[in-house]
């Protein structure tokens, strides 16, 4: 049984360190012993938690890189300096802030939550991707998954990165999550719902350099872009999906050098390998289209040589004068230099880099000589010159069909009658005349036929002065 | 997952934690830690896919065998303050055998609910997590408040004066409330200062809860020469059905409370529980106390491997979440299976343990084992968290002293934990680390 002063000396029973017995109300004498560790405990309690409370008012919260962080280290108060390298989100339905960094030894996800994640709002102390954030909190670990979470709003400290100035083609990962700031040409833009990726390259059209652009992230509008826009990108330096990304913290952060874009205005002649990933303008005539299920492809040809312009169908459907895309139609292109299946062509980007000059072409300004023999359905609606031996003739009633031969084969020739009434050797052109005709070439009943425009077109070479077409109701 | 490895990892985790369990006032946290700082050094100890095996195994152990030195050895760590009036009145009695074996039938109930409550635990309880997680705060402080509006006055003076009266009657809750305020002002501390080694800090709350419940223990022991009297071996016990269920709800809510919600401790879902479900029967409350320290202490681990529910409770998990993360259903079939069959070992070696316990006490002075343990508790501390951690633990156990030497409830010292989380969820914890100035 119990003893001494731990049990009542009147009821025997077990007492603690009561000094009245609860069951009998009996007093119970207390050694010396438990008297001490009593009051003993009250003062040196009071005295033990103040000497802690003034050790900790000493100690200095530690600074930690993030790989120095171990598995034990779980729930450690310390503190973290690292640079922001992707977007802060603050996500008002949990009300919970998240932050990655890196201070160059690892990566670490800062959180904090509700009141906390509000306070750091309010306190507009959330970082842009790119600044430096000191910071203290309590780690937490789980899995391979590190975090330190913010407790107090006030020791988030942001601090502004050195941006360093460097050209794109000197970019390598030296540079990696560093702010950086340097200039390019657009290469490509490529929209999405919210979301730009923008793709700058030096002048030679190499490094490329990605500039992803969330827009939710900004409130300012961005500068307007356009292919060959020479831009100045300043941001964090990262790599992710094949490419150095820039990315920015705000829209102010690219800028646009160049007033008018740097685009290579080439003749198509000149276009060739060198120029493969170049931004390049051309100019010229739709000579064919073709149409493949992921857009179209237009033969185009400036009187140099012949290109291929591809449209994609995003592109495609964005042109306003789609409908006009046919061939004969001049049109000026912008866009990047490619190389499929062997053969060069190039590759708009935006829809504004496709332009129609214009819609109808006077073939009229081309006149092509050829012999009669030579002409075929590719010569439909261009201005040819002939010359040849009137086979035979028909009169009708709004004209004259001439059949010409110039011993290579025969076409018909169609003299309407405000031409015929105003030309002077009108009746001369007769069987076994010879003469010279220019004009536009058209199809008529699945023949093909030159109809000349102007008195000018027709000239008569011998005349068959034998015949007269008085005389002659017929050939 | 190798059949055999499990068989051994789980007979380990069984091995360890029957063995921590017997010495007084050690926790099976505290031997946990000390396994996770040696399998860091011998990386193939424990193969980070057998650890929750392992774990799983002990904790279902020792919250099988802590209550035989609890209820011999007097040594309760906070799960089972509850226990030890009643308990310690059954082994004044002679039978401590029969509170071992009521309050191991309730942690084996607990274990059968904690099993059949796995679709609730994936179903209903994520739900339940998101209604309540914004509402955490005004919860724990309403528990709070509860603690200390549920302790009455004591007194058992008849003063010569009224103020006497009074004192006599208020000092116990005075020096209640006061160690709710120390401890609660400790808490603040370590939250946000690490005195100890940056290293170490898994283990930052271990001295502290060493000194705060352990070690006023053994001291207690040390000082009250408790006698332990002949002990019967009983062959049945005073229990049925309707007992079992009544013990077996209460205690199960109680656990699951403490279980679920964060830094509410076994004691604290024990007395709720206790309170709300009005069970006055010394029976029901020794078996329901065993059904809330299982279902706290293996509920809350178990809640780690709950895939859609992400939620880290209780020591353990805390401790091995750094190492290991479950992400299937597959993870928490293996921990439910662990349960099971730690459950059923630890059922069965806890009467002979307890039978074993009883012998050596009747034989040993009890005093010098209580000396023996202090001196191990002292080196575990110092070894895991240096000059530091024994300070700590010092303090600690000044502060965990005071109730033991006014009568006051040793929840009190739970302050250490509620009061800087309540203040971090309020929003107040930074403005008050401030203005003492630990955060300049």
């Amino acid at each position: 049984m119990a003893l001494d002063e731990t049990v009542c000396g009147s009821c025997g029973r077990f007492v603690g360190a009561y000094e009245k017995c609860p069951y009998c109300g009996a007093t119970v004498s207390k050694r010396l012993s438990i008297k001490i560790f009593r009051y003993g405990s009250l003062i040196l309690s009071i005295a033990g938690v103040l000497i802690l409370y003034l050790i900790s008012l000493k100690r200095e919260i530690p600074l930690i890189n993030i790989n120095e962080i171990s598995p034990t280290m779980n729930f450690a108060y310390i503190r973290v300096r690292g640079i922001v390298v992707r977007y802060p989100l603050f996500d008002e339905k949990s009300g919970s802030l998240t932050i990655h960094i890196n201070d160059g030894t690892d990566e670490l996800i800062l959180k904090a939550y509700r009141n906390v994640a509000l306070k750091i709002k309010e306190l507009n102390r959330i970082p842009k991707i790119g600044d430096i954030i000191d910071v203290e909190g309590n780690i937490r670990l789980r899995g391979s998954l590190k975090t330190l979470t913010i407790n107090v709003p006030e020791k988030v400290k942001i601090i502004e990165s050195p941006v360093i100035e460097i050209d794109l083609n000197n970019i390598s990962d030296d540079f990696l999550n560093k702010k950086i700031k340097s200039s390019g040409i657009v290469s490509d833009l490529r929209f999405y719902k919210n979301y730009i990726s923008l793709f700058i390259k030096d002048r030679k059209g190499k490094n490329k350099v990605r500039v992803p652009i969330n827009l939710n992230q900004f409130n300012e509008k961005l500068p307007e872009l356009n292919i060959g826009d020479e831009i100045q990108v300043e941001g964090l330096l990262s790599y992710y999906s094949k490419n150095y990304n820039i990315l920015i913290s705000s829209a102010s952060n690219i800028k646009k050098i160049s007033k008018k874009p740097i685009v290579f205005s080439l003749a198509i002649e000149n276009v060739t390998k060198n120029d493969l990933n170049r931004i390049v303008s051309i100019k010229g005539e739709i000579k064919k289209i073709r149409k493949f299920s992921k857009g179209i492809e237009l033969t185009v040809n400036d009187g140099s040589g012949n290109i291929s312009v591809v449209l994609w169908n995003n592109i495609y459907e964005k042109i306003k004068e789609k409908d006009s895309i046919n061939e004969g139609v001049l049109v000026s292109v912008v866009g990047k230099v490619g190389l499929y299946k062997n053969k060069l062509q190039i590759v708009p980007a935006l829809p504004q880099n496709f332009n129609i000059v214009k819609k109808e072409v006077k073939k009229s300004e081309k006149i092509i000589e050829k012999k009669i023999g030579e002409i075929n359905e590719d010569d439909k609606g261009s201005i040819l010159k002939i010359e040849g031996e009137v086979e035979s003739y028909f009169n009708f009633s709004k004209g004259r069909r001439l059949t010409l031969n110039d011993g290579t084969g025969s076409i018909d020739i169609i003299l309407w009658n405000d031409l015929l009434n105003e030309l002077e050797d009108a009746e001369y052109i007769i069987k076994g005349s010879r003469i010279s005709v220019k004009g536009k070439v058209s199809e008529y009943k699945n023949k093909l036929e030159i109809i000349p425009k102007y008195t000018s077109d027709i000239e008569v070479k011998e005349l068959n002065k034998n015949l007269s077409p008085r005389n002659l109701e017929s050939k | 997952m190798n059949f055999l490895n499990f068989i051994i990892y789980s007979f380990a985790g069984v091995l360890i934690a029957s063995i921590v369990s017997l010495i007084p006032a050690l926790h099976v946290y505290n031997i946990a830690g000390l396994i996770i700082l040696i399998s860091l050094n011998y990386k193939n100890l424990i193969p980070s896919e057998y650890l929750p095996v392992f774990m799983m195994s002990m904790i279902v152990t020792y919250s099988f065998l802590n209550i035989i030195p609890s209820i011999f050895l007097g040594a309760p760590d906070d799960s089972t303050i509850f226990v030890v009036l009643p308990g310690q009145k059954y082994m004044l009695e002679g039978r401590g055998f029969e509170a071992v074996v009521v309050s191991n039938i309730g942690s084996l109930v607990g274990i059968i609910f904690l099993f059949i409550s796995t679709p609730f635990l994936f179903v209903f309880l994520p739900k339940i997590g998101k209604i309540l997680t914004p509402h955490m705060f005004w919860i724990l402080t309403l528990i709070l408040v509860y603690m200390i509006l549920s302790e009455w006055p004591k007194g058992m003076e008849r003063a010569k004066t009224r103020l006497g009266n009074f004192w006599d009657a208020w000092k116990s809750l005075l020096a209640g409330i006061l160690t709710l305020i120390l401890s609660g002002f400790l808490g603040i501390i370590i939250f946000n200062k690490s005195l100890l080694p940056l290293d170490i800090s898994f283990q930052n709350i271990m001295p502290a809860f060493v000194g705060l419940f352990a070690v006023p223990w053994i001291i207690t022991n040390i000082l009250s020469k408790v006698k332990i009297p002949k002990q019967y071996i009983c062959k049945t016990v005073d229990l049925n059905f309707n007992l079992i269920m009544r013990g077996g709800v209460a205690g199960f809510l109680g656990g699951m409370f403490a279980a679920f919600f964060p830094v509410v401790t076994g004691g604290i879902g024990g007395l709720l529980a206790g309170h709300a479900t009005a069970q006055r029967d010394e029976r029901i409350f020794v078996l329901s106390q065993g059904v809330s320290k299982t279902v706290y202490y293996v509920g809350a681990f178990l809640l780690f491997f709950v895939p859609s529910l992400n939620v880290t409770r209780g020591g353990l998990a805390w401790m091995i979440s750094p190492f290991y993360t479950p992400h299937t259903i597959n993870d928490y079939l293996i921990a439910l299976g662990t349960m099971l069959f730690a459950a059923g070992l630890s059922f069965l070696i806890t009467f002979a343990y307890s039978k074993f316990v009883i012998k050596i006490v009747e034989k040993i002075d009890y005093t010098i084992i209580s000396y023996f343990v202090l001196a191990f508790i002292v080196l575990l501390v110092f070894y895991l968290t240096g000059f530091m951690g024994i300070l700590i633990m010092l303090v600690s156990t000044m502060i965990g002293l005071i109730p033991v030497m006014f009568n006051s409830r040793r929840m009190n010292c739970l302050g250490i934990l509620l009061i800087p989380i309540i203040l971090n969820m309020s929003g107040l914890g930074p403005k008050v680390a401030l203005f003492l100035g630990l955060i300049k």
